[in-house]
């Protein structure tokens, strides 16, 4: 239980955190960094053999066998180690970012919350377990965006985000329905180990890919994250860097044992890649804000470890997937830091900016180095062993494709590094602030793991191959092999690049390069497009009329079952007119009431002729022994009519002549049809013989539940669910009576006034 | 159209508002033996709100059932969440109930369980409902 517990942590320390940063807003930043010290500490002793790991699991909807289950195996702990372990660096340096000690409550707690759905997705081995961790982040990461929620294009941002990740995550839940049918099983371990195959799981896993693909921004769907760029720096580092968009990565690397042989798989996911990559690097080459640039720089990233998952090369994916998690954060932390001592991330306007703060500019420049895979970084080896890996498999088209990014990668790195430290000439010195050393930490931490890790990459190779059962050749100095030498023309033509366009300040970065509509415009035309057919359909539907609502209402429910009948219509109503005299009476005394409450031109009176007709309903159940459907069928017909009292006495004391939204006909023909279509009902159904079974179940079962009254047993204990359902709508309607009256009495006011 | 305050309206109200509301809670505590129950007890709970205010109005009213409606229906769904969770608690599943049961001399005997809590729950949103259409609906009687 230890490692589900690790994760419950970082949603218990919220109410802590909300509860001390009023009074003592110094605490809130060591309490929230517990969880991450707490889950990094448990993550070592597992891994070291001290606790005891292996697999949780939580019994959470055991009659549908929906369980929770955690894995403590080694591609669990080393992505823990990466969640937690930059999470617990952000949240040092977002003590320093955020000056205002409400704000930094705010985001720690969204932030807690959306680390607790990270762990929860890296580790977990069951799928819809894994679907709510997911969206937890989905929800978290909607929050953490749209954090600067005075601003209207941060909102936008963060709608933009969550709506295009919740899509794919519903495409998602349908893909993992469908799998779990044509599997058998909901562990991910089990559906790897005996994969089904299939139409269906064609299909399954196509809608799979649109979660995964929404949620890791790749093409066609990257455009949301350069939108989220609107987030505050901490959060877009930890999002984009070492969580949110490498859910999908990690979904991806889940499923791959099992299905990374077939076609589907090998085209889609490549090609996806290998086309977000090079889009990607394209584009943020381009860019001239330097927070931008990195983000577009992620979605290339990510392209990169697509496609290698895509060819079937975990291993290698998930070593980029760690150095890219450790420089994309230190480049994100380092643009927070310039950003905040100078006021501005733009390229073009900062100058001088390096020697004023030297130890930014080299944690950047390791940063910049490792994304542009210098040796001896461990962006060097990562991207080595990708090209080695390539080459060993002669997968030359992917080859070329990734080489020609990551070319264009070392001259964005290049343009990032310069445009934010170097001295330029025509460019005015800035003056920089002395950064708060809370700041410095982290990124100067990933810059030595980013070191170390490049020089001596032996624990991350073991962690890669216990992780994902493939070696990779992760080594500081291969010898001269071709992968070094693909490495060394990307590096010179990155660089010959960089020197040639890079350094200009305006890339053109609004020229058009493909007639073809942006991704980013398709999105905005078709959420366009649905507000303004809602916007139609709600023009029709809700007209403002009651009477055609009713007959909306009233028709559509009987339609289906009307409709059913005309084609299994099986006559044999054999009933007696009536069981007892009284039947009649109640019967005749309800039809009075039915046919005066359509003629009397009052309308209290008709609301009590409709009150006739409950009572002599009420009186007929009482004919059949049901004390309780009686009780309850007076006590509402009595509120009723009071409460029409209460609404009548504002409304023209007579029906009036005021123009009728329905004809008489029309409202004719719907009665018509309701009380035809409801007797053939009542007669279909007493003609049935009753299946007694659910019955005699209830009232054997009565005594179990510690009640004698069968009725009131089953609403509150057999389907008490049920109850609790209809109580909530009640609260619900009894909202809506407020909302719909409020803006009445407002309009009445304001009309009085003037 | 205005309502007036009747004398003969009150002089019955003033006996009957008590009795339903003793009768209301008789209903919420027998549910689940004889007919009754908490919706049936909110009901008839309501209608003695709703004779008080078309007797005394708004203010009689306010005076009858000093809550806000909207909260009422909130502290009855968190009651009858609640009263599922504790089941949860005890090792069950959501909604099922505990029971403690004690023999009493002369009385016979008493039965508590977190049923009366689920129930009580339902009575309680049952009159926040409708207090809540009355005090958005009605019209004071002047």
């Amino acid at each position: 239980m230890s490692f589900i517990l690790s994760i419950a942590a970082y949603v218990a320390v919220i109410p802590l955190i909300w509860g001390v940063s009023a009074r003592f807003p110094r605490a809130v930043a060591p309490i929230a960094s517990l969880p991450y010290v707490v889950q990094l500490i448990l993550v070592s002793a597992i891994a070291l053999g001290w606790a005891p790991g292996g697999y949780e699991t939580i019994d959470w909807i055991p009659s549908l066998g929906v369980t929770i289950a955690v894995s403590t195996d080694t591609f669990a702990l080393l992505l823990t180690a990466v969640v937690a372990g930059i999470g617990l660096l952000i949240v040092v340096y977002s003590a320093g970012y955020f000056a205002d000690a409400l704000k930094r409550s705010r985001f720690l707690a969204q932030m807690s919350l959306f680390s607790a759905g990270m762990v929860g997705v890296v580790a977990s081995d069951e799928l819809l377990g894994l679907f709510v961790f997911w969206e937890i982040t989905t929800v978290a990461s909607y929050l953490l965006i749209g954090f600067d929620d005075e601003k209207a294009d941060a909102r936008a941002s963060a709608l933009q985000a969550v709506l295009v990740t919740t899509a794919g995550g519903l495409a998602m839940l349908a893909g993992f329905v469908l799998m779990a049918m044509a599997s058998g099983t909901t562990r991910i371990s089990g559906i790897v180990a005996d994969p089904p195959s299939g139409t269906m799981v064609s299909v399954a896993l196509v809608l799979i890919f649109l979660g995964a693909f929404t949620k890791s921004a790749q093409f066609p769907f990257h455009f949301w994250l350069p939108g989220a760029m609107a987030a505050p720096t901490p959060a877009s580092a930890y999002l984009h860097s070492a969580t949110m968009v490498k859910a999908g990565i990690v979904l991806l690397l889940l499923l791959a044992p099992g299905f990374s042989t077939t076609s589907l798989w090998l085209w889609a996911v490549t090609a996806t890649g290998l086309i977000t990559m090079a889009l990607g690097a394209f584009t943020a080459f381009r860019q001239r804000d330097l927070k931008l640039l990195l983000a577009y720089g992620t979605v290339s990233q990510l392209g990169f470890m697509t496609a290698l998952i895509g060819l079937g090369f975990t291993a290698a994916a998930l070593a980029v997937l760690v150095a890219h998690s450790l420089f994309k954060a230190a480049l994100f932390l380092v643009v927070g830091i310039v950003d905040k001592a100078t006021g501005t991330r733009q390229i073009g306007e900062l100058s001088g900016v390096g020697t004023q703060m030297p130890v930014v500019a080299v944690a950047g420049a390791i940063a910049a180095g490792s994304m542009g895979g210098l040796p001896p970084l461990l962006g060097f080896v990562t991207k080595e062993a990708a090209f080695d890996t390539l080459i060993g498999s002669e997968a030359w088209l992917p080859l070329a494709v990734i080489a020609v990014s990551s070319a264009l990668t070392v001259a964005y790195a290049g343009r990032w590094w310069f445009g934010a430290f170097a001295s330029t000439r025509g460019i005015s010195p800035v003056t920089a602030a002395r950064p708060k050393t809370s700041m410095l930490l982290a990124p100067v931490v990933l810059g030595v793991l980013t070191v170390g890790f490049g020089i001596d990459p032996r624990p991350l190779a073991d962690a890669v191959k216990g992780a994902v059962g493939q070696s990779v050749k992760l080594v500081l100095w291969p010898g001269f092999t071709p992968a070094l030498a693909v490495s060394s023309v990307v590096v010179a033509a990155g660089v010959w690049l960089y020197l040639e366009r890079g350094r200009q300040t305006e890339l053109h970065p609004e020229r058009r390069t493909t007639p073809l509509p942006r991704a980013a415009d398709v999105y905005t035309a078709s959420l366009r497009g649905l507000l303004r057919t809602a916007d139609t359909v709600t023009g029709v539907v809700q007209n403002g009329s009651l009477p055609v609502y009713l007959a909306v209402i009233v028709v559509s429910v009987l339609a289906v079952p009307a409709a059913t009948w005309l084609f299994t219509w099986n006559p044999s109503i054999s009933l007696p007119v009536w069981n007892q005299p009284s039947e009649l009476v109640l019967a005749v005394i309800a039809a009075t009431g039915a046919v005066a409450a359509s003629r009397v031109q009052r309308r209290m009176a008709a609301a009590l002729m409709i009150g006739v007709v409950g009572y002599a309903v009420a009186g007929i159940y009482v004919v059949f022994s049901a004390p309780d459907l009686a009780l309850t069928q007076l006590l509402i017909e009595t509120l009723t009519v009071g409460l029409f009292a209460l609404v009548l006495v504002k409304l023209p004391r007579r029906f009036g002549a005021e123009p009728r939204s329905l004809s008489p006909r029309a409202r004719i023909a719907v009665a018509l049809f309701a009380g035809i279509v409801v007797v053939v009902a009542a007669l279909a159904t007493s003609t049935v013989v009753p299946d007694r079974l659910v019955a005699d179940e209830y009232i054997a079962r009565a005594a179990d539940a510690g009640g004698k009254n069968v009725v009131n047993v089953v609403l509150t204990n057999f389907r008490a669910l049920d109850t609790l359902g209809e109580i909530t709508v009640l609260a619900a309607a009894g909202i809506g009576i407020g909302a719909l009256v409020r803006p009445l009495r407002l309009r009445r006011k304001r009309g009085e006034a003037s | 159209m205005k309502i007036r305050f009747s004398p003969l309206l009150a002089t019955g109200a003033q006996t009957m508002v008590p009795t339903l509301m003793l009768f209301s809670v008789y209903l919420l505590v027998v549910g689940h033996d004889v007919p009754g129950g908490g919706f049936a007890g909110g009901l008839i709970a309501s209608s003695a709100f709703l004779l008080v205010f078309l007797t005394w109005g708004r203010r009689g009213l306010r005076r009858a059932f000093p809550f806000d409606p909207d909260t009422a229906m909130g502290v009855g769904l968190v009651l009858a969440i609640a009263a599922g969770v504790v089941g949860l608690a005890f090792g069950g599943t959501f909604l099922t109930y505990e029971y403690a049961q004690w023999t009493v001399p002369v009385i016979g005997d008493i039965k508590v369980s977190t049923l009366l809590a689920f129930d009580l729950g339902v009575y309680i949103v049952v009159v926040g409902l409708v207090t809540t259409a009355i005090f958005k609906l009605g019209s004071d009687p002047s």
